[in-house]
């Protein structure tokens, strides 16, 4: 199996509002990406766009319903379309969640937590296979973002290293969502990136949260709907610092800002990478 | 790390686990796998995420009922049915049906209608991409062989027949328009297809429906044109294949 990489610079997500904006100003940016669930239609504007940017951008896809972790099988259905998509646009990476949303054919539009277990990684690694032997290519898989204690038997870098040795995917790691999950959690981001299995990484994702208090309890929601905090800035440019400049996706899918809001933003996580990536050649 | 086996010890299967999880979201019932308060995290996830879907699709629909209605409706809607497929770019397919029996929209009897024109120019929209026939290709083609033909419309044409004006009421929602007509109960007909990258929604009167119906339901040429003189005597072919070859509507003819 193949899988052909990114560019080791910031891309950002390709939104509808931004496409005719895109291909007349023709941005400084390394890359898109896409949710593939979006254009699962046979034809019209959503095609026709994708089709003229992915000509000047690589374009990456990011899979939210394919639901890897649902115990009752892939939904072939999902999986046909995907892999129709897939062979049309070549992505240079496509990446899925450790997370379920589908149950009994009924698709819950949010990604949901995993208890970590024998059953869960066995199925898992099935469901895993089967995408990649469907795709003819090796997927990412992230990290997710978790509100609630799941009734564990492994850690989720247990888990996560588990399929890997598995099923020889790679990894997305989503920085936002080890600090979303660690506070909500009560665990250390640092702690648990420190122990990640990096050398699997080939993407990372960062993004926006809001704080929100329930039951008298401050909780932090993955929403991807404003800029990077400071916080999630600091523990990714000790990690870029620690392993080396990788491809980073800027998420942000609701309040979706002006793309020049957006391309600043990534401009940030450029400037961390071109830094190590100039102290690598100073070293040199 | 995240090992808390804080909430279920007798650790059911996966598939049950899941199955009990995806009905405390659906149900409004207390989660039976979680007794943790930020369960509701989810569930506030999934219905605010589809509702919003919903709300994107039939905007027309939303405006006529108001925003915390169209919620009401939409929450008690994916109670019910949650959607069968991931991609939310055709989510509503049945939404028009649920309106048609919901006690609290039959006040508004043509909400139903309105629904279905909404959905259907989803279908339009996402329809496949084909070339169609122009009118200088028809110009090039035999017409003794084209009239006993058969048209071959685009994926993206569509005809609705509605109880109520429900284009009038579409169109007088759109950005920067105003109803001209009130809502009256008298059947109107539309044109949906796609046009370029837009979809064109365009009232017809009832001959060139009765004719374009002929044709969508494999009549061919001038045996649809036959039958609507039949019925309307004041058809006039000419114009109605001019409109027809006009328009982005026909692939081919076989």
């Amino acid at each position: 199996m193949t899988t052909s990489k990114l560019p080791t610079k910031s891309g950002i997500g390709l939104k509808p509002q931004h496409y005719e904006q895109i291909l007349k100003q023709q941005p400084d940016i390394a890359w898109f990406e896409i949710h593939p669930e979006n254009y699962f239609g046979n034809g019209g504007p959503a095609h026709h766009f994708l089709t003229k940017i992915a000509q000047d951008y690589p374009i990456s896809m990011h899979g939210v319903g394919l639901s890897l972790g649902s115990a009752n099988g892939l939904n072939k259905t999902h999986l046909k379309r995907l892999k129709k998509l897939v062979d049309r646009y070549q992505p240079a990476v496509f990446s899925e969640h450790l997370a379920w949303c589908e149950n009994n054919n009924q698709y819950f539009n949010d990604l949901l937590p995993l208890p970590y277990n024998e059953e869960s990684l066995e199925i898992f690694i099935k469901n895993v296979l089967d995408t990649q032997d469907t795709l003819k290519r090796s997927i990412l898989i992230e990290n997710p973002s978790i509100y609630i204690q799941t009734p564990n038997q492994m850690s989720e870098i247990e888990f996560l290293n588990e399929l890997i040795k598995k099923t020889d995917c790679g990894l997305l790691l989503d920085i936002n969502n080890v600090y979303v999950s660690a506070f909500n959690l009560g665990f250390n981001p640092q702690d648990y990136l420190d122990h990640f299995p990096t050398h699997a990484v080939q993407e990372i994702h960062l993004a926006g949260h809001s704080d929100k208090v329930l039951d008298k309890q401050p909780v932090k929601i993955d929403d991807h709907g404003s800029v990077v905090c400071n916080d999630v800035w600091q523990l990714y440019e000790h990690f870029i610092n620690k392993h080396g400049a990788i491809s980073t996706q800027i998420e942000w899918d609701s309040n979706t800002p002006e793309l020049n809001i957006w391309l600043d933003e990534a401009k940030k996580s450029d400037f961390i990478i071109n830094n190590t990536l100039n102290k690598k050649a100073v070293l040199c | 790390m995240l090992n808390n086996d804080i909430d279920n010890l007798t650790e059911p299967s996966l598939l049950n686990w899941q199955t009990q999880f995806g009905l405390s979201i659906q149900n409004n019932k207390e989660c039976t796998v979680s007794k943790q308060s930020r369960f509701s995290i989810y569930k506030n996830n999934v219905f605010h995420s589809l509702i919003e879907a919903l709300s994107a699709q039939f905007p027309v629909c939303r405006q006529l009922v108001g925003e915390d209605f169209f919620k009401g409706c939409a929450q008690v809607y994916l109670s019910n049915k949650l959607p069968d497929r991931a991609d939310l770019i055709l989510i509503g397919e049945s939404f028009s049906d649920f309106l048609k029996d919901f006690t609290h929209s039959k006040k508004i009897p043509y909400l139903a209608q309105v629904a279905n024109l909404e959905y259907t120019r989803a279908k339009s929209l996402h329809s496949e991409d084909l070339d169609c026939i122009t009118h200088e290709d028809l110009s090039t083609m035999d017409i003794t062989v084209l009239q006993q033909q058969t048209l071959i419309f685009h994926p993206s044409v569509f005809l609705i027949q509605s109880d109520f004006n429900i284009f009038s009421i579409w169109k007088g929602h759109q950005p920067n328009q105003k109803m001209q007509k009130s809502v009256i109960n008298t059947k109107q007909n539309t044109l949906i297809f796609r046009d370029e990258f837009r979809v064109a929604c365009i009232e017809i009167d009832q001959a060139l429906f009765t004719c374009l119906n002929f044709w969508i339901n494999g009549q061919s040429l001038i045996k649809g044109i036959q039958n609507t003189i039949e019925v309307f005597p004041e058809f006039n072919p000419t114009q109605v294949i001019e409109f027809t070859f006009s328009n982005p509507l026909i692939t081919a003819v076989k």
